[in-house]
């Protein structure tokens, strides 16, 4: 699986930092894993001599779950951190945590934490690869990549001038902003969808359109990337309910059948059922939601594998 | 004291433009004349370009003294200021306990008169800064308080602010706002708009600084007390200022913009480098373009520095949990020079670190004349340098000029009968 090409960056901060020839060598490397992964034998021995941190400073069960198996694929060594968002407040605790275990040389860093900006925070003290698992309300890369790959598998390999609408809270999402950044590298056209107070107000100066209508939306897109509602990340109340939301700003049943296309749906989990889209939806035969799990594996695994080729060859 | 050939830059001198020697004797300028022979051992001072213009007088640094001095103590502020070319700076009462007594006058006072920079103080508004009752404005202002103010982050609520302008009355007293509603902006980082949405961070818009600003402005129209808006950050602001003024309003003391306002804008924050996370927030391109013609129009009175010094642990962190606050007494002259590129330009932004805050604070003019008290300024706008952290002088680094090429520098100030050079 030798690969001329690199990555322009040493460190996977966030789609905003790659070039659409990252984002294309990414892709295009995540399928030759995807191969792997399907085989009756799945490990490759390419990280064999890396030793990998997985630091989540926030609760995170799918991601962990799928950078470990990357890792473990690869044959990497691997370190696991986790401590709940609360007992970390301050960045000394960050910088002393990642400190102490690079000081058991490690070579590459994956890290979720609750600040937005926390990676480039730490890309400034240390030497290792660092790939963000999100940040706060910022960026979640890998999850972006993936979400590109299951749309270009589902449509059949090129993303140009097709139409992607997230739909829900993009306000404290990070998924929103990676996809932005990684469809409008791809050539996709993006438009958000929600409530006027989960859209960022100065959203289109990223260049995707703003709706309010969701039947209007669906029927525009081809991919319908519907967001989970964080109520987690909102201390005040942006939505007057749950049961409100559902009803107008939901992915229902009701909805879809208004619809005169085929279109596809995406979430990247964990779903609220009856919140954001209902049980009927993300269970049919739209939803790719499972085989996005399916290739987050391979998309991490190319992560971090085009970042471990470009540290050796350093 | 004799300053050889320094081109005079004061456009309230009859001595503006021209390139002169200056003798200094026992705290007054003496003698200027296109040349003055040095007498015997007399202290000469000579540097080629070298500009002299009146002592740069600063608004509203913080001072950690007491309380926090691990910030910043007295002599580390008045190290760094003396660096910058100021000659006194009127610190915030944001002290720890604030400053709200006779006591606290004559300690802030106690260190004046010997070296370069002498400290003016301000008081407390409200009593602990809680924003509830008054201080004892009349017994501070009578120890030197030159204006009361419960500092930058918050607007004084509106009975506060009413209840201080009608008092302050009695004395002729100055009351200081920066306008800044914490409820709008929530847990807001940075300015709204295209860099926030970017970034992921919470913004804080425009109108957290014009809603409290126009009922600022009312209140004053209503009490006819005396008001200096202090940190001016947005175009909309300015233009709520020019609408008072334009109506007739004539209470308004002035206003006053922060170099590090003149010199960024949000897009510096993109790489998430918390030097740049101010309060007010660093805005738009347009908002600092109309802050600079404030400036060269004369509409924003004083340009001040909006030192804040924070030390690592609590600026060195992820950009959400990072302090608010910039250092910038070393640097205002030399990021305004990196604009302020024409002779035209600098004469107005020498009148806003100059004559400017000296009105606003109610101190006599001070221009670069014979008879008058020497407190003055010498630097040059020639030449060019990175600046680096051997050139700030206080206990932090947490300078968002560092790295970046600067021109001109200080070169020396005159304050207290002494000539203090710059190495």
């Amino acid at each position: 699986m030798a690969s001329v090409q690199q990555l322009s960056t040493k460190h996977v901060l966030g789609i905003k930092y790659l070039t659409a020839a990252d984002v294309e060598l990414i892709l295009d490397t995540a399928r030759e894993f995807k191969d792997v992964i399907n085989r009756p034998i799945k490990k490759v021995p390419s990280l064999r001599d890396i030793t990998i941190a997985n630091l989540f400073f926030e609760n995170s069960t799918r991601t962990r779950i799928s950078f470990e198996l990357a890792e473990k694929r690869l044959s990497a060594d691997t370190v696991n951190f986790s401590a709940s968002s609360s007992s970390v407040k301050k960045g000394e605790t960050l910088l002393d945590t990642v400190n102490n275990i690079l000081a058991m040389k490690v070579d590459m860093v994956v890290m979720r934490h609750p600040a937005p900006g926390a990676h480039h925070f730490l890309a400034g003290k240390i030497d290792a690869s660092i790939v963000n698992a999100g940040d706060g309300t910022h960026e979640h890369p890998t999850q972006a990549l993936l979400d590109a790959y299951s749309m270009r598998d589902a449509l059949g390999g090129d993303l140009r001038g097709k139409r992607v609408c997230i739909f829900g809270d993009v306000t404290h999402s990070r998924v929103a902003l990676s996809n932005i950044f990684c469809l409008q590298r791809l050539g996709a056209k993006v438009r958000v969808c929600g409530p006027p107070t989960l859209i960022p107000k100065f959203i289109g100066s990223l260049g995707v359109e703003v709706s309010y209508d969701v039947q209007d939306s669906l029927q525009w897109c081809d991919v319908a990337n519907v967001l989970r509602i964080q109520l987690e990340r909102q201390d005040t109340k942006y939505i007057p309910s749950l049961r409100e939301y559902n009803r107008h700003f939901g992915i229902t049943r009701a909805r879809m059948d208004r619809l005169d296309k085929e279109i596809v749906i995406m979430h990247p989990g964990p779903i609220n059922r009856g919140v954001e889209i209902d049980t009927e939806v993300a269970d049919s035969s739209h939803s790719i939601i499972l085989q996005q799990v399916e290739n987050g594996v391979a998309v991490r695994m190319s992560v971090l594998y085009l970042l471990a080729a470009r540290r050796n060859d350093a | 004291m004799l300053l050889r050939s320094v081109s005079i830059t004061d456009t309230h001198s009859p001595h503006h433009g021209k390139t002169q020697d200056v003798r200094i004797a026992n705290g007054r300028i003496e003698a200027i004349a296109d040349e003055i022979s040095a007498r015997d051992g007399e202290e000469v001072f000579s540097h080629e370009g070298a500009r002299l213009s009146p002592g740069f007088v600063d608004i509203g640094a913080y001072l950690g003294d007491p309380g926090h001095e691990e910030r910043e103590d007295i002599a580390s502020l008045t190290a760094a200021a003396a660096a910058g070319g100021y000659v006194a700076v009127a610190v915030l009462p944001t002290t720890d306990p604030v400053r709200q007594s006779v006591a606290d006058m004559t300690y802030l006072a106690s260190h004046n008169g010997s070296s370069a920079v002498d400290l003016l103080p301000l008081a407390a508004l409200s009593r602990d800064n809680a924003g509830k009752d008054l201080t004892e404005m009349m017994e501070l202002a009578a120890a030197g308080a030159l204006a009361f103010t419960d500092g930058p982050g918050r607007s004084a609520p509106g009975n506060l602010l009413k209840r201080g302008l009608e008092y302050a009355k009695s004395f002729g007293g100055t009351i200081i706002d920066s306008p800044y509603d914490t409820d709008l902006a929530e847990d807001g980082q940075v300015h709204e708009g295209g860099v926030s949405v970017s970034l992921g961070l919470r913004g804080i818009p425009v109108m957290t600084e014009t809603i409290p600003l126009a009922r600022d402005l009312t209140i004053l129209s209503y009490t006819h007390g005396r008001l200096l808006l202090h940190l001016i950050s947005s175009a909309d602001s300015l233009q709520l200022i020019q609408e008072y003024r334009d109506g007739g309003g004539d209470r308004l003391v002035g206003c006053t913009v922060s170099a590090h306002h003149l010199t960024f804008t949000e897009e510096s924050l993109s790489g998430f480098d918390p030097n740049f996370k101010l309060l007010p927030p660093l805005r738009e391109t347009t908002d600092r373009e109309a802050l600079r013609n404030g400036v060269l129009e004369g509409r924003i009175e004083a340009i001040v520095s909006h030192h804040r010094a924070r030390h690592g642990e609590e600026k060195d962190l992820e950009f959400s949990y990072s302090a608010f606050g910039a250092r910038g007494l070393e640097t205002a002259l030399r990021q305004l020079l990196s604009w302020a590129d024409t002779d035209e330009k600098l004469e107005r932004v020498i009148a806003a670190l100059t004559v400017g805050p000296r009105r606003l604070l109610g101190l006599p003019p001070l221009s670069v004349a014979e008879g008058n008290p020497a407190q003055l300024t010498l630097f040059t706008t020639e030449g060019s340098s990175t600046f680096t952290v051997d050139q700030l002088r206080g206990k932090t680094t947490n300078s968002p000029l560092l790295g970046l090429e600067l021109p001109g520098r200080i070169l020396a100030t005159v304050n207290n009968d002494r000539l203090w050079t710059l190495a």
